[in-house]
């Protein structure tokens, strides 16, 4: 009891560190929660845009309202476009010039001016809505064919559509807690290493150990409360955790994919701590230890797909990643969220990216015996 | 001149502010580079794969979505109608496929698993194909004599959009800003030499600065050289991490190479700066400002980017104040804008500001730090 005393009151010490860590993960991912939506109707992939009409006439606002079927209009004050555009708040920019609607009926045919974000796929589908739509006034325009309203007659026209069918089986979106679940793997990996690492270095000095050593609790006794404290701590920051998730995305924590998300999480708390085991018999100093866990989170973090899905990492660094637990641990989130039917063949990626994080946690842990008992030897 | 050099080598002693102000930006500089360095998130076409029954089709329809080209003349569709409907039909229930199109009485289907960028492309093109058979079909009732001329027009496609040449580059991205952040984060984490400087000077500080202070050296003398030595050390600093971004990582910057060095040099003058005024004004450890300089320049860093790249344009958006007043906003402004725009107005005030913020920092430090004199500590 009284090593489990002296632990807590180190930690005490540590207190603000994990809270800074929990309070500001959980308005991160409160910031990314979307809402669920279940697609069951066909509906075009708008394009954020903005539509500057210099001609402001009865043709160019029908225009406008045309295209609001294919893009979302953003009110943007002109000095403010280009910066709207760099930051990808917009991805078209639309000018009409003045007079525009009198050049179709004339020989001298007037441009509308577009900046779009080259190749892009999304305004692709908008131009070629506002070419059709152009072309098609012009034809009427053109050879003058009766119509009482181009507009309504137009619209008649591209009311016309073809019959879409949506069957999608998917019927749960598991991005956010796939999410909420991957960043985890940061925060754990940059709050428990320090945390562990400044409590475990306060027994490091020689003068401490040699003070330890005179008391009536042996070494191999304190050592073993000292781990099972800390198995405490991380087991107690993971419970937080799991609760938050259970909070957020209570529809999908209590099934069997969010169980396998947990189970997951528990899997990888363990390679963390023993990574924190590894750099504290391996380092003296709480502050290198601190300054590590920073790098060492941040960077498999960047490595590893915690930040960006892993589709889009390059190959050479997928190779790498390989090598580094957090690799495994977001695999198994993402085998989880995309998981519909049960069975052996779905469920074998999963169990064999737990395994792999197991054989991790036990290789950090040997080193840990292996590095302390030279170590041992040296100080003796 | 000794009291600078000696100063330099003091400084230079210093692992910690070494690591955290030198190697931990560059760590960082190369993950970004290995996250996301190549990624532009911006979605590029190309050419899609589609499927037509070859028992429901419609020839004209086949020709049609064979011939559809993107603007640079690469085919929209790669099309394959060898397939029957029942094949189709059984593909894409077992996910092989995740579109197809049949033809059924004149009535085209689309059948789709999800909603996207590609399904509203193909959409697009088939209805257009449906739009202009049904203008065929309401003019032959009303005007069947101008069937001929409406064919010409249609064959006669007019493009009306046109892209615009602007000063900016249409590819340039938010990607970037995460590294014009972390230079500025850099050069925030001067905060740290501006501390010790505070710590090392101010007899109330440490032990050390007592025994400084009773020198015959004029204080004022001692603040500037102290005070050179960090932003020498410093400057190096970050100039060798420009250097590794612009010419090992191939990160873009301006072609002004001048304007960036002129922009890194007074942004670690203002990160000292706010270090020295910060210290000046707070009690306490060395320890507990420098928690203190790292916990404000990782908010600075936040507001600026560095985290989200979209929290900085959500706040110049709609706090365009916080982003004048935040050093770190600035710089990564002053990088930007350089980068983005060819006339320079715009560098220009955040250069000014960022050169205003860190004068007024600077006096304040100053004042708050002379004319002081102890009898006995």
């Amino acid at each position: 009891m009284t090593v489990f005393n002296l632990y807590l009151k180190i930690l005490n010490k540590n207190k603000i560190a994990i809270i800074v860590y929990i309070v500001i993960f959980t308005i991160l991912t409160l910031i990314m929660v979307n809402t669920i939506y279940v697609q069951d109707s066909f509906s075009n992939t708008k394009v954020d845009i903005a539509f500057i009409d210099d001609d402001n006439t009865e043709y160019t606002n029908n225009l406008k309202d045309y295209i609001s079927d294919y893009a979302v209009i953003k009110n943007i004050k002109k000095e403010d476009l280009e910066d709207a555009f760099f930051y990808r708040d917009i991805e078209m920019i639309i000018e009409i010039p003045q007079g525009f609607t009198n050049s179709l009926a004339s020989e001298n045919k007037l441009n509308i001016e577009t900046k779009t974000i080259p190749d892009s796929a999304q305004s692709v589908t908008l131009q070629r809505a506002m070419e059709k739509y152009i072309n098609l006034s012009r034809v009427y325009i053109e050879n003058d064919l009766k119509t009482d309203n181009l507009h309504q007659s137009l619209k008649d026209i591209l009311d016309n559509e073809a019959k879409v069918n949506i069957n999608s089986k998917i019927k749960v979106d598991y991005t956010n807690s796939e999410f909420y679940f991957n960043y985890l793997a940061y925060v754990l990996l940059a709050m428990l290493v320090t945390v562990i690492g400044s409590i475990m270095t306060s027994f490091r000095p020689i003068e401490i150990k040699r003070r330890n050593n005179l008391g009536s609790v042996s070494n191999k006794k304190m050592n073993l409360i000292l781990l099972i404290s800390n198995l405490l701590l991380g087991i107690f920051i993971w419970l937080i955790f799991i609760i938050i998730s259970i909070i957020l995305y209570s529809d999908i924590m209590l099934k069997t994919n969010g169980l396998l998300l947990m189970i997951n999480c528990l899997i990888f708390l363990f390679t963390v701590i023993s990574i924190a085991y590894l750099f504290v018999v391996i380092f003296k100093s709480g502050n290198v230890i601190g300054a590590l866990a920073t790098v060492v989170s941040l960077g498999s973090s960047f490595l590893t797909g915690v930040f960006i899905p892993q589709f889009l990492l390059d190959d050479f660094i997928i190779k790498i990643a390989k090598f580094i637990p957090s690799y495994w641990y977001v695999k198994a989130n993402s085998n989880i969220s995309t998981l519909y039917n049960y069975n052996n063949t779905t469920l074998k990626p999963i169990y064999s990216s737990f395994i792999i994080q197991i054989i991790f946690t036990f290789v950090f842990i040997i080193l840990s015996l292996f590095i302390s008992k030279y170590k041992q030897r040296e100080e003796n | 001149m000794e009291i600078y050099l000696t100063r330099l080598k003091c400084l230079l002693r210093n692992k910690d502010n070494l690591f955290w102000a030198f190697i931990f930006p560059l760590i960082l500089g190369t993950f970004f580079y290995l996250g996301f360095g190549k990624l532009s998130m911006d979605d590029s076409f190309n050419t899609i794969d589609l499927y037509i029954a070859s028992d429901y089709t419609d020839n004209t329809l086949v020709e049609i979505m064979k011939n559809a080209k993107y603007d640079d003349g690469r085919n929209l569709f790669n099309m394959n109608n060898s397939y029957t409907k029942e094949k189709l039909d059984n593909d894409f229930e077992s996910d092989k496929i995740s579109n197809y199109i049949f033809i059924i009485n004149d009535e085209i289907t689309y059948q789709i698993k999800q909603n996207g960028i590609e399904e509203t492309i193909i959409k697009g093109v088939l209805d257009e194909y449906i739009q202009i058979k049904s203008l065929y079909q309401s003019v032959i009732v009303t005007q069947p004599d101008k069937i001929k001329s409406i064919e010409n027009s249609l064959n006669n496609q007019v493009t009306y959009l046109v892209e615009k040449t602007t000063g900016t580059n249409p590819s340039a991205n938010k990607m970037i800003i995460y590294f014009y952040a972390l230079i500025a984060m850099a050069c925030t984490f001067g905060g740290y030499w501006g501390i010790a400087l505070v710590n090392d000077i101010q007899a109330d500080q440490s032990p050390l600065a007592s025994r400084v202070n009773i020198t015959p050296t004029h204080k004022l003398k001692l603040i500037l050289l102290y005070t050179l030595a960090a932003i020498t050390i410093h400057f190096l600093g970050n100039l060798v991490l420009i250097a590794y971004l612009k010419y090992v990582l191939k990160i873009e910057f301006a072609h002004n190479t001048i304007l960036i060095v002129l922009t890194s040099f007074i942004g670690t003058i203002s990160g000292i700066a706010l270090g020295a005024f910060l210290s000046s004004i707070i009690k306490g450890s060395p320890a507990k400002k420098e928690g203190l300089i790292t916990t404000i320049s990782l908010t600075l860093s936040f507001l600026s980017g560095l985290m989200i790249v979209d929290v900085k344009y959500l706040i110049s958006k709609n706090v365009p104040f916080l982003s004048y007043i935040n050093p770190t906003s600035l710089l990564t402004d002053c990088f930007y804008s350089l980068y983005y725009y060819d006339d320079i107005g715009k560098y220009l005030v955040n250069l000014g500001m960022l050169s205003i913020i860190s004068t007024l920092l600077i006096f304040m430090t100053y004042f708050k730090l002379r004319g002081h004199s102890y009898d006995s500590i």
